[in-house]
């Protein structure tokens, strides 16, 4: 940890923090249809022990929109996605239809390509940015643990300022990325490397969840 | 009629013969790394001020860009902007974007990407720009209806037609400059105005017209300048106000000016 920073665990969320310069370390969830299958799969377990509102938990917290490239490929995933999603919930369901649900899910998520990391960065970065006059300014591909990682730079738009850095490296499918939240780019931009370099990939047995 | 504009560096020895020290920061002070800027579909490629001149934000009316304030100055700033009523009119954009999803989007936001994706001339700039449209307008309905006959192969064609339709539009910078020059108009009362006449010259290689000003206001007399210059239907604006020592650095961060390719070319 470099001298002055202070380190919160907020679970899927790791703020670093020196004043008023922040870096944050997010787990985004599942981004590849291996990491959506597993975390589908594991909801259905939990389904299947009649713990349907754990299962509930799992298939709210997924975003399956961004592994589909087609629009029909999504609206034909929709059908039995939006039957699985009331699982947990109060409306009465069918157990065989859920299953059913469950597996076509399933096929149609196991038929997709897996989109590479640099598509999955800057859809996750268009979502960050949220209307705000941002661009990117740079990319370069890396490696962290020994693991292909993107590290992109944004800056405002119209004048090139308040550049800010993003690294996105997948972890069992899941997108994590640090970033830099407040303070100026040359202030931060030691602490960002120093604290990345001192990151570690750990392999958890089981679901991500 | 305008005159002649010549839009250069004075060298030093000019320099030296109208009494400037050939140290001037603002003739010698090293410029910035050339940076390219894309504020619409044709970027602009300049050096900026030095250290001292502090960038923010610049969005006047109809325009946006890019400011530099000099620092513990009376108020001298040197912008660089684009006026956004042309890009907004370009439709190349959207049509390519259109061409890119055709397989992708389900019918009804088709034909919203469509509708989208017409471009809009009235009242036109020009001839062409009247004629071309309704062209493109005319390839735009033959492709819906290709679209509603799920014949997504034709209607990729007429898209592609109209698109290239639509590059043949070209506006000059006399059909556009109007809606931007400086004028004068609209100071508060206790500002005094002198504004030259227009100039025409030439920048980056393509058409410029300038027009000069002096400005009185506080018990100094500040000197403006703006340069209008239009490249690939993308019309931009240079200016300077502050005081006479500092023009000449904005002469040279002008003659810095490229205009890189743009995503669709007129």
């Amino acid at each position: 940890m470099p001298e002055g920073w202070q380190h919160y665990d907020h679970g899927l969320q790791h703020r670093f923090e020196n004043g008023t310069s922040h870096i944050t370390l997010t787990d985004l969830g599942p981004v590849l249809p291996e990491s959506l299958l597993r975390e589908i799969e594991h909801a259905r377990e939990l389904f299947r022990q009649d713990r349907g509102n754990d299962a509930r938990t799992i298939l709210h917290g997924l975003s399956p929109r961004g592994v589909f490239p087609s629009q029909q490929g999504w609206e034909a995933f929709e059908r039995p996605w939006s039957k699985l999603r009331r699982v947990g919930g109060t409306r009465p369901i069918v157990v065989e239809e859920v299953e059913h649900a469950f597996t076509e899910a399933i096929s149609r998520i196991a038929a997709l390509p897996a989109p590479d990391l640099p598509t999955i960065a800057v859809a996750a970065l268009e979502g960050m940015f949220q209307g705000a006059h941002r661009e990117i300014a740079r990319r370069q591909a890396t490696t962290l643990d020994g693991v292909d990682a993107l590290l992109i730079d944004t800056w405002d738009r119209l004048t090139h300022e308040a550049r800010k850095r993003y690294l996105f490296m997948l972890n069992r499918g899941n997108l994590l990325v640090a970033r830099m939240e407040l303070g100026k780019f040359s202030e931060m931009e030691p602490a960002f490397d120093t604290l990345l370099s001192t990151l570690r990939l750990v392999q958890i047995q089981g679901p991500a969840s | 009629m305008r005159g002649r504009l010549r839009i250069g560096i004075p060298s030093l020895a000019i320099a030296a013969a109208l009494g400037c020290a050939p140290d001037d920061p603002a003739r010698t002070a090293e410029l910035g790394s050339p940076e390219v800027f894309t504020w619409g579909g044709q970027p602009i490629s300049f050096s900026p001020p030095p250290e001292g001149w502090e960038r923010q934000r610049s969005q006047p009316g109809g325009r946006e860009g890019i400011e530099f304030i000099k620092a513990g100055s009376v108020g001298e700033v040197i912008g660089v902007e684009e006026a956004f009523y042309l890009d907004h009119r370009d439709r190349c954009d959207r049509l390519q974007a259109l061409i890119e999803d055709l397989d992708n989007l389900e019918p009804r936001d088709l034909a919203r990407a469509l509708q989208r994706a017409r471009p809009y001339a009235q009242p036109p700039l020009n001839v062409g720009e009247a004629w071309n449209a309704r062209a493109a307008n005319v390839r735009l309905d033959r492709a819906q209806e290709a679209l509603r006959d799920r014949d997504h192969g034709l209607a990729r064609e007429e898209i592609l037609a109209a698109r290239e339709q639509l590059s043949r539009i070209r506006y000059s910078l006399d059909e556009v400059v109007d809606r931007v020059m400086y004028t004068g108009e609209g100071l508060p009362p206790y500002v005094t105005v002198q504004v030259g006449e227009p100039t025409s010259g030439e920048l980056a290689g393509v058409p410029a017209i300038a027009v000069s000003y002096d400005m009185q206001y506080g018990g100094r007399t500040y000197r403006g300048r703006q340069i209008y210059v239009v490249n690939n239907n993308r019309l931009f604006v240079m200016r300077y106000q502050g005081l006479e020592k500092n023009l000449p650095l904005f002469e040279r961060v002008v003659e810095t000016v490229s205009f890189p390719p743009g995503g669709c070319e007129h």
